[in-house]
């Protein structure tokens, strides 16, 4: 029984290796599954020295040899507040067009870019603090932020006009150049790849971390940094397999299968790296690190290019125009938006915590070489098996279902952290041991959650489409211009509380018993507080498989209807709808009844569905 | 273009962008001046609000004070590029300007002065009562510490600050990281400064003379004795003194506190005198260049990772293994490590009689 099955299994590889199995609804071809799984492993395996390399505390670069104060972080996300706004409704204008603009307003975009970039570079050469009198209010005010000075003040602003300046027009050039080729997620990796590597270079070479005035030194790294991070090649391979195909189910076996086990690759380099060199040695980042991402990028590009996304839509010539306005009322239409939106205000709670887990691998088990990487690893697989046994999961539970019981287990988790920091803190070695079981535990029964999350996400840009004609993936970000002044006000809290509490820029007072303690579990209280509150909102989503096929369904009539002509802008009214009874969140609820009612239109058709 | 093909008999599922009720809704909505106005006030206010909000959460004066019981208590201090002396005397502006004599400090709160690079000296004045060993957490660049005459708390001997009690030197509370650097600078010629008074000089000495301090300093090593009456080496007292060879310590020494010797990677040398009996986690960890270790017989506990990382290839104790099992509590790892492939600890050897190393 079992061999005739795995005598099917090959035979439908080899007969489908070339083309898709159209009987069974599928899309995607063997061969193609062979591409997903090497060019995700290598994306994936790229993203592992990255991960490195950060401008933030947490990051080792900084940690060791920066010593930059950590309040300085808060600032430089206050100086980017409003700045953030300006630069998000032009690049939701940019990219949710996929680049193509009426003549004026790309006119306006362009204009808008190269006078930020000119005045960012303009403040970045000179002082412009200068233009102030050196008693100033303003001057003063500036001199007593936490970790931060009036110069780099105007520095700071400045690099962030020039690169979000530079960045505006390299986006638009590319879009245009590279998303009909490529596709909407992966052209980045093209776009990007060279100026990453020589980035990473100039991270471990140029000696910005030897500067002595750390004024001087926050502004400069920062600039370094800002450099780096405009350039991204993070993890589009998965974005893009994620779309690979239209059909659900074919997506999900897409995801289960060669997407995790192309990770396997990643784990290597990651346990690898460590092993190679000390995080307190400069020379790991000068030589380890780009001496392993330049060749996994490499062979990430040979094959990046063989996965193809599928997104049923019309042609780019015949796609919906989306203006300014349309995007933000269109995403405010869609009522899960405002869920993921209440519960990411009341996460915000935690905003500004240590990584424990960087504190239990460094100050608490003290782990170097060998050890740090067995046990990162160890930590980093938690998630694998729970991977392949996903698929009975979210079949099994709704996605409520699941989203609360995550919640549930870090409130439990994070209270036997609590409580084993409080009663067991002078045991060094058991409180480290008991903090890594507690993570990994919860790391391995949350992953099957952090499927549904992405598939999730996945779906939320399908429903965005049925909804409004594009997925809108950038517009959704106009509820973080809500919640961005509430966040950073309460993400400040945790900070400070940290700043009187004896962290600032030296790590080192992680060794004192006392001050660790105070520096984990006040603020993994706090975070436990918004974790017990952030169920409230899950408990209302109501989003489910069945509504989700009726979604993917309509969207491939969509662009079947587009092949023929016929688009919502110009619709004059000659086609026949099913009427539905009612609706909820604009999906009849009485799904099946129009399903069985609806014709098939797309039977001549369907070999010459052009999926983008 | 192909002519459209006639689909008017075919049943076609439910589309919202083609149904023409909800379109005209939402060209409504989107052309809605009320929502717009709505949209951006509420955006701008929010904006401005957290910006306001935020700076002045940010926003530190160079003193920061709380008056309690105890008295005035030195909360924080946030210094500027240009402080180069800290005072903690009286309550002064948050400027640090016009102290009023009426109110004095008597406290420096934990980490009060949390990694400051920019202050060369401390000024204690004869109020002070209490100062935590964490009071000035990784002040870098310390040159010195000043003790007004008279204050029957603390008092500083060649160059450390120390608690007192009869006017007795009792626990080490802080030696200046920068030290070393003023020693140099004054054996090559300029004039340690003994009051507040006289930094402005000496930092103008320093500063014209850098070239020459700075490759004198390099390799520039030092020793310091503690004095007799000393009891405790106290937490992060001699953290940091990155020139630091020998440090003395004296018979009657009883306890070496938690990271007492934390970083003196050039620490060569350090005998425990027989009357120490307990040494704090940390005391000794990243002292690479010490390679001897003895451990005398009275100590009944030594914290963990007490000789982390430092340059030791073994440790010898006085007592025999039974005696340690028995007497000694010892904390996790508190060994130096051996770096191999696994880290394991580097051998103890019991029964052992001190060396003249």
């Amino acid at each position: 029984m079992a061999d005739g099955k795995v005598k099917a299994f090959f035979k439908d590889v080899k007969e489908h290796w070339h083309e898709p199995d159209r009987s069974k609804g599928n899309y995607v071809p063997f061969k193609e599954y062979l591409h997903i799984f090497l060019g995700i492993t290598f994306n994936y395996a790229a993203g592992t020295p990255l991960a490195y390399i950060g401008f933030g505390a947490s990051c080792y670069l900084i940690m060791y040899h920066y010593n930059l104060p950590y309040l300085a972080f808060s600032v430089v996300g206050l100086i980017g507040l409003p700045l953030g706004y300006i630069w998000s409704i032009v690049g939701w204008i940019v990219s949710d067009n996929l680049g193509f603009m009426p003549k004026k307003t790309a006119r306006h975009v362009n204009i808008f870019y190269i006078s930020a970039f000119l005045i960012g570079l303009l403040m970045i050469v000179f002082d412009s603090s200068k233009l102030f009198p050196a008693d100033s209010a303003i001057i003063d005010s500036l001199n007593s932020l936490a970790g931060i000075s009036a110069k780099s003040v105007f520095k700071i602003l400045g690099i962030q006009l020039l690169f979000g300046g530079f960045g505006g027009l390299r986006d638009i050039f590319w879009r245009k150049k590279l998303v009909p080729k490529f596709g909407r997620y992966k052209y980045r990796l093209y776009s990007d790849v060279i100026q990453k590597a020589i980035s990473i270079i100039l991270i471990g070479w140029l000696p910005v971390y030897n500067i002595p005035d750390v004024n001087e030194r926050f502004w400069i790294a920062y600039l370094l940094f800002s450099f780096y991070n405009m350039y991204t090649f993070d993890d589009k391979m998965e974005q893009c397999a994620f779309l690979a195909s239209p059909n659900i189910e074919e997506r999900i076996k897409i995801r289960t299968y060669p997407v995790k086990i192309s990770h396997l690759l990643n784990s290597v380099v990651a346990m690898v790296i460590p092993l190679l060199g000390s995080f307190e040695d400069i020379n790991f980042y000068r030589y380890v690190l780009p001496g392993f991402f330049i060749p996994i990028a490499a062979l990430t590009l040979v094959f990046a290019g063989k996965v193809k996304e599928r997104i049923p839509q019309p042609p780019l010539e015949k796609k919906q125009e989306i203006s300014f306005w349309y995007g933000i009322s269109e995403v405010m239409r869609n009522k899960y938006n405002w869920i993921n939106t209440t519960a990411g205000l009341i996460d915000s709670l935690g905003n500004g915590m240590i990584d424990i887990m960087t504190i239990v691998y460094l100050y608490s088990m003290r782990l170097s070489g060998l050890e740090y990487s067995l046990l990162t690893t160890l930590y980093t697989f938690r998630g694998t098996i729970p991977n392949f046994i996903a698929p009975y999961f979210l079949k099994r539970f709704s996605y409520r279902t699941l989203k609360l019981f995550r919640q549930s287990l870090y409130v439990i988790s994070i209270s036997i952290i609590i409580a084993v920091l409080a009663f067991a803190g002078e045991n060094v070695k058991l409180c480290a041991i008991v903090l890594f079981t507690v993570m990994w535990i919860r790391g391995f029964l949350e992953e099957v959650v952090k499927m549904a999350e992405s598939d999730m996400n996945r779906r939320m840009g399908d429903y965005q489409m049925y909804l409004s004609g594009e997925r809108l993936e950038n517009f959704g970000g106009v509820f973080g211009w809500f919640t961005s002044p509430i966040t950073t006000i309460v993400g400040l809290m945790i900070p400070i509380m940290l700043l009187t509490s004896g962290f600032n820029s030296n790590w080192d007072v992680f060794f004192i018993d006392t001050a660790r303690f105070r520096l984990l579990a006040i603020p993994l209280a706090i975070d436990l507080v918004g974790h017990l509150f952030m169920m409230i909102p899950f408990s209302f989503w109501k989003y489910n498989n069945k509504q989700h096929d009726y979604v993917m369904k309509v969207l491939v009539q969509r662009a079947e209807l587009a092949q023929e002509g016929y688009v919502p802008a110009d619709y004059k009214g000659d086609l026949n709808f099913a009427a539905p009874e009612s609706l909820n969140g604009e999906i009849p609820v009485d799904i099946g009844k129009i399903i069985s009612e609806a014709d098939d239109i797309s039977a001549d058709n369907m070999a010459e569905i052009k999926m983008n | 273009m192909d002519s459209q093909r006639d689909l008017s008999d075919k049943v076609l599922l439910y589309d919202p962008m083609f149904d023409a009720k909800l379109q005209e809704t939402a060209r409504k909505r989107e052309k809605s001046k009320g929502r717009r106005f709505f949209l951006i006030a509420f955006i701008v206010v929010s904006v401005v609000a957290s910006i306001w909000v935020s700076f002045y959460s940010l926003e530190r004066d160079r003193y920061v004070y709380k008056e309690t019981d105890e008295g005035i208590i030195l909360h924080q201090f946030s210094g500027r590029e240009d402080d180069k002396i800290l005072f903690v005397d009286y309550l002064r502006d948050e400027n640090g300007q016009n102290p009023d004599t009426s109110k004095p400090v008597t406290v420096v709160r934990e980490y009060a002065v949390n990694c400051n690079e920019t202050l060369r000296y401390i000024y204690i004045s004869e109020n002070v009562e209490k100062i935590e060993n964490t009071s000035f957490f990784t002040v870098n660049n310390l040159y010195g510490i000043f003790v007004e005459e008279g204050n029957e708390h603390y008092s500083v001997i060649d160059g450390v600050l120390y608690e007192t009690e009869n006017g007795k030197p009792i626990k080490s509370v802080l030696s200046p990281q920068k030290r070393g650097y003023a020693l140099v600078a004054e054996s090559l010629g300029a004039k340690l400064p003994v009051s507040p008074d006289d930094v402005d000089a000496f930092l103008k000495y320093c500063e014209e003379n850098a070239e020459e301090i700075n490759n004198a300093y390099e390799e520039f090593r030092y020793s310091v004795t503690l004095p007799d009456t000393v009891k405790v080496l106290g937490q992060l007292s001699f953290a940091y003194n990155e020139k630091l060879k020998e440090l003395v310590l004296p018979e009657g020494l009883e306890e070496i506190e938690e990271m007492a010797m934390f970083r003196c990677w050039q620490m060569e040398k350090i005998d425990f005198p027989s009357t120490v009996q307990k040494i704090g986690s940390d005391a000794l960890s990243y002292c690479g260049e010490l390679k001897y270790i003895f451990i005398p017989r009275n100590v009944v506990e030594i914290g963990h990772h007490a000789f982390y990382s430092c340059g030791a290839e073994q440790v010898n104790m006085e007592l025999s293994e039974e005696e340690v099992r028995e007497k000694v509590k010892l904390g996790d790892d508190w060994a130096p490590e051996k770096r191999n492939v696994f880290m394991t600890r580097v051998p103890v050897l019991y029964n052992q009689v001190k060396e003249d190393k």
